[in-house]
């Protein structure tokens, strides 16, 4: 299979359909980052159509000095402050504004037979992720690129332009005040 | 190790970040129930946002990104194999003149159509219909030329972007024996580099792929080797450009060349 970084550099030398799988290979991860920054997937799908135009647009600054994931979340979160940061974001989390109406029930449906189960389950992830909105941004940051798009520190560290032992410490506070705000949420909490 | 440093790297630690460290984090974990207990709550929280629903894009989104593109443009984005690598500021300037040459055509072209018609003396709304079609292939004509410098500009970024670095971002530097001093880089350690064609990238962490060397940090100067010098640094005066994760050693002149800029190269933002 082609790897990210040659098909960055076949569509830097013109190959327009490279343009394309990148797009269809990432969209998705770099949707999940954004929502998860602004928590509001309307406003999340507008930053990521913006995110893959400015790569169009910034293709030949592309180095493979970095891996193409971490050039494309770099661009995707410069995109997301230019556009997002403006604007004063709302603390609200509903699971409709991030996922859209019904789609949690529609794609969580499996292993939880009885509605109220269903219910109690949206209710915790929305807690979670309410938790995760309410970390101060330095460290939310760190953590949705660590535990939702798994990046390694050192993709995380290029990102966000901070040295590892950085990402070391605020993913650790992070945790920190997760658990203590999750306490009794999630399955084991200190 | 005391329980705060082990609290700190646990996170790491249980996503596979502490090779290192490993025998010594699980024989303290084996010891201590408080950071056993951390441990233990730190992967049911991992657990638990991983379970988090992944958020769906609404279908055709690859359409919707291609329209944007055109949208903002003003026109059909670039076909599959037309040349778009590292294109020149002469290529912008001779684009325009293609452009403003097509543009006259045009004009000259509708202007002896006009006379054509007005020779053969053709009846009035014959005559209306043949100006409208005239004024649309102008109208056309004048839309292709602000599209094409459009693209033009588009296509000149790179040459701007290098430019701007060069002019804003650049520290100039001479190489004396192989050596030249990159303050970015620390005073001792390991680097990594990879060859270009035009320059020299340098690395704090080892590549995935891709060739590289390493190199040693000494004293705050980096040491290269003789071939590399050979290769890429004639005249001993080279540009350090400083990026978020890599710094590229230029030689000036290539770097001068490269950016196709006949201004003298004085280093100070222009």
């Amino acid at each position: 299979m082609i790897t990210d970084a040659e098909l960055m550099l076949a569509f830097q030398e013109g190959d327009e359909k490279a343009f394309d799988e990148l797009v269809n290979r990432f969209y998705q991860p770099v949707l999940n980052y954004i929502c998860h920054q602004c928590m509001d997937r309307v406003l999340a799908e507008d930053i990521c159509q913006d995110t893959f135009v400015k790569l169009y647009h910034s293709r030949e600054k592309y180095r493979p000095v970095t891996t193409f994931k971490a050039f494309l979340f770099t661009v995707a979160r410069n995109v997301f402050i230019d556009n997002y940061r403006k604007n004063k974001k709302s603390k609200t989390v509903s699971l409709e504004a991030v996922y859209g109406e019904d789609s949690f029930l529609k794609n969580n449906s499996q292993g939880y037979k009885e509605s109220s189960e269903m219910i109690d389950e949206g209710e915790r992830m929305a807690k979670i992720m309410s938790a995760i909105n309410e970390l101060p941004e330095i460290l939310r940051e760190v953590f949705i690129l660590s535990e939702i798009e798994q990046m390694k520190y050192s993709e995380i560290s290029e990102i966000l332009n901070i040295p590892v032992g950085t990402v070391k410490s605020r993913m650790f506070n992070s945790v920190k005040m997760l658990q203590k705000v999750l306490k009794g949420v999630t399955n084991h909490a200190v | 190790m005391q329980c705060k440093e082990i609290e700190c790297i646990i996170p790491s630690y249980i996503k596979g970040e502490e090779k290192e460290m490993l025998p010594m984090i699980r024989a303290h974990l084996a010891d201590c129930s408080e950071c056993r207990e951390f441990e233990e709550a730190t992967r049911a929280l991992s657990s638990e946002v991983q379970k988090l629903p992944k958020i769906q894009a609404g279908s055709d989104f690859l359409n919707r990104v291609r329209t944007k593109i055109e949208t903002e443009n003003g026109v059909a984005p670039f076909k599959t194999g037309e040349t778009t690598t590292r294109l020149k500021a002469i290529e912008s300037r001779s684009a325009k003149v293609r452009v403003v040459s097509n543009k006259q055509t045009h004009k000259e072209s509708f202007l002896n159509s006009l006379l054509d018609m007005l020779g053969v003396k053709l009846k009035s709304p014959a005559l209306i219909y043949a100006v409208a079609i005239h004024v649309l292939v102008l109208g056309l004509s004048v839309y292709l030329y602000r599209a094409e410098v459009k693209v033009s500009k588009s296509r000149g970024s790179d040459a701007q972007w290098l430019r701007f670095q060069a002019y804003n971002n650049a520290i100039h530097s001479t190489i004396k024996f192989g050596k030249i001093k990159v303050e970015s880089l620390g005073q001792k350690g390991e680097v990594y580099i990879t060859q270009t064609s035009n320059c020299i990238q340098i690395q704090l962490i080892k590549p995935t792929r891709g060739n590289y060397t390493v190199a040693t940090i000494e004293n705050g100067e980096l040491v290269l080797d003789q071939s590399i010098v050979d290769r890429y640094f004639d005249d001993n005066e080279v540009s350090i450009l400083v990026y978020n994760n890599a710094v590229e050693v230029w030689s000036r002149a290539a770097l001068e060349k490269y950016i196709q800029e006949e201004v003298s190269f004085s280093g100070r933002p222009v």
